[in-house]
């Protein structure tokens, strides 16, 4: 997979060699998060490569490009990204690009935004990047990547249309999932011990997220939070803390603890772990697990 | 009792806190004194790759990071002694060693990040009731054997020609320490964090130090350091909400810069005599 886009660079070079045109070979992808690659692999088919750029198990936040890492991205035709400051790194590594080739396409762009505050009670002024958490918003970018990739590769354009269209329609069906699964629970709040990743799913079901460290994953936890977290929780009769397999489970733990409740996993899905990448786990299993996941904890009938 | 005592989990980093930091007062005296205060550090970096380690070949990574920092500590020594080498560059080369081998091995296995972060660092409000007892048990340990080998721990750390002439068997005292050492930064890791062990190994002692008359009194002048850094931290952190590890390392660091500025004070007024 490493070294997909240097083989499929050579092969275009050969393929330019004899005489066809450079786009008789597949469109080469870059993703930054997971769900942006499964929905470019999805609309691309056959006409596409897609590759994740980071590693698995890597926080998307707080990742470092590694030379390596920016000659991939060279090779390759289209980046996708989510941008509002998910990836902080980007425009440095966009920088040190030669010549320019390769197009970026920004997810979070033309999308109305959720406000950091909304989501957590913290971070004023800053914009909540987690937008693929909302089904809704997916069709749309959806619909934007294969645009792109029509500009890139006009003649499969009927393809990714089509493509495209089936994507959303089961998008769709999971936006119908979730609506229903989470209209009949006991409670509405999700008490995250972890950063605010679910705002817009919070807020497309109408639940209420309270997370315990704003947008930001790698804050210190700080004794009031945590103690605010607790009596929140025993004010309402929450019994459940989520939180997120992306960070240590430590801090949920002592959460549950606390109030004499468990722990259940969410994933905020910019990322796999390792484990989940050998397994083969896909944007929607991801989805549906957090969809059980939820009905579990806030009670749903 | 004041209504945040009544939450378990400031009862355990209260508890956990304060063992902890009995550890690591008394140890950090014997290590100041012989010029290893950078091992904590160094150890710390060590049980990185120790860890990696672990999760590459699928041991459990705790006990890996163990094993590692332990042998490492006593290679340490060893090569201070064999090589010649001046000061604390053994521990230089180890932790940059520790490092490296820690940072080829997550490359290597591409991906396990989360575990490798959980593993290595606790954090002082999500101790669990294990845990607690893990700091009361190593508190324990560490008091017992300096209590049963004071005399000759204190002989060969100030004269350690003169120890090994007299009989002391240097040499595996020299490796009990580093043993003790290597659990407590290990553990310590684990339970409070890297920030707190790193700083409550080398602050109380250094502010004892800065005081004592007595080697016995500058123990306990470290330990109360340590204690009424780690309770008072832990207050601070909860009257400003701010992080509780933060809190207690700049109260260790108050309590060093008193002491000193009392020593200074004492020193001129000797002077003045």
């Amino acid at each position: 997979m490493k070294s997909l886009c240097r083989v499929l660079l050579a092969s275009t070079l050969a393929l330019a060699a004899t005489g066809s045109a450079p786009l008789a070979a597949k469109v080469r992808i870059m993703a930054t998060v997971f769900p942006l690659r499964e929905f470019a692999a999805a609309v691309a088919g056959d006409r596409g490569e897609t590759e994740l750029l980071l590693p698995p198990g890597a926080v998307v936040h707080t990742w470092q490009p590694r030379p390596g890492d920016i000659r991939k991205l060279a090779e390759c035709h289209l980046l996708l990204f989510i941008g509002a400051n998910l990836e902080p790194w980007l425009p440095g590594m966009v920088k040190a690009l030669p010549g320019g080739k390769v197009r970026t396409f920004e997810a979070t762009e033309g999308l109305a935004l959720i406000e950091g505050d909304e989501a957590s009670g913290h971070d004023h002024g800053v914009m909540d990047p987690h937008v693929w958490l909302d089904f809704e918003l997916d069709a749309r970018i959806v619909r934007k990547i294969a645009d792109e990739l029509s500009l890139i590769d006009p003649d499969g354009r009927p393809v990714f249309m089509a493509n495209a269209e089936k994507l959303i329609a089961r998008l769709r069906d999971l936006d119908a999932k979730f609506r229903n699964g989470l209209a009949g629970c006991r409670s509405k709040d999700i008490v995250l011990a972890g950063h605010g990743a679910f705002g817009y799913l919070a807020r497309r079901y109408g639940l209420v997220q309270t997370a315990l460290y704003g947008l930001s994953p790698d804050a210190q936890p700080r004794p009031l939070d945590l103690m605010n977290a607790v009596d929140y929780c025993r004010r309402r009769g929450i019994r459940t803390i989520f939180f997120e397999n992306s960070v240590a489970p430590d801090l949920s733990r002592t959460l549950a603890r606390e109030i004499g409740g468990r722990i259940l996993v969410l994933h905020a899905g910019h990322n796999l772990t390792r484990d989940e990448q050998d397994r083969g786990v896909g944007f929607f299993e991801l989805m549906e697990e957090n969809l059980n996941s939820l009905r579990d904890g806030l009670g749903c009938r | 009792m004041p209504a945040f005592l009544t939450y378990g989990f400031i009862q355990r980093a209260f508890l956990a806190g304060v063992f902890i930091a009995v550890a690591c007062a008394v140890l950090g005296l014997f290590l100041i004194l012989r010029k290893d205060a950078m091992i904590g550090h160094g150890l710390a970096h060590i049980a990185f790759a120790g860890v990696a380690l672990g999760l590459f070949l699928n041991v459990l990574p705790l006990a890996a990071a163990l094993v590692v920092a332990v042998a490492a500590a006593v290679a340490i020594i060893k090569l201070k002694d064999r090589a010649g080498l001046y000061g604390d560059t053994a521990i230089g080369i180890f932790s940059s060693l520790g490092l490296a081998v820690g940072i080829l091995l997550a490359s290597m296995a591409r991906g396990f990040n989360v575990e490798l972060m959980s593993y290595l660092f606790g954090d002082i409000l999500a101790i669990e009731p294990l845990e607690v007892g893990l700091a009361v048990a190593l508190a324990a340990a560490v008091l017992l054997t300096v209590r049963m080998n004071y005399a000759k721990l204190l002989y060969m750390t100030f004269d350690r020609e003169s120890a090994r002439a007299a009989g002391v068997k240097v040499g595996r005292l020299d490796v009990l320490l580093m043993v003790l050492t290597a659990v407590t930064i290990v553990l310590g890791m684990k339970v409070v964090g890297i920030l707190l062990v790193a700083a409550l190994i080398v602050i109380p002692a250094a502010a004892g130090l800065q005081v004592a008359a007595s080697f016995r009194m500058a123990v306990r002048t470290s330990i109360t350091v340590a204690v009424v850094s780690v309770g008072a931290g832990l207050g601070l952190s909860l009257a400003l909400n701010i992080p509780a590890s933060a809190a207690i390392v700049i109260f260790c660091f108050l309590a060093f810069g008193i002491f000193s500025l009392l020593k200074k004070g004492r020193g001129s007024a000797d002077r003045r005599k």
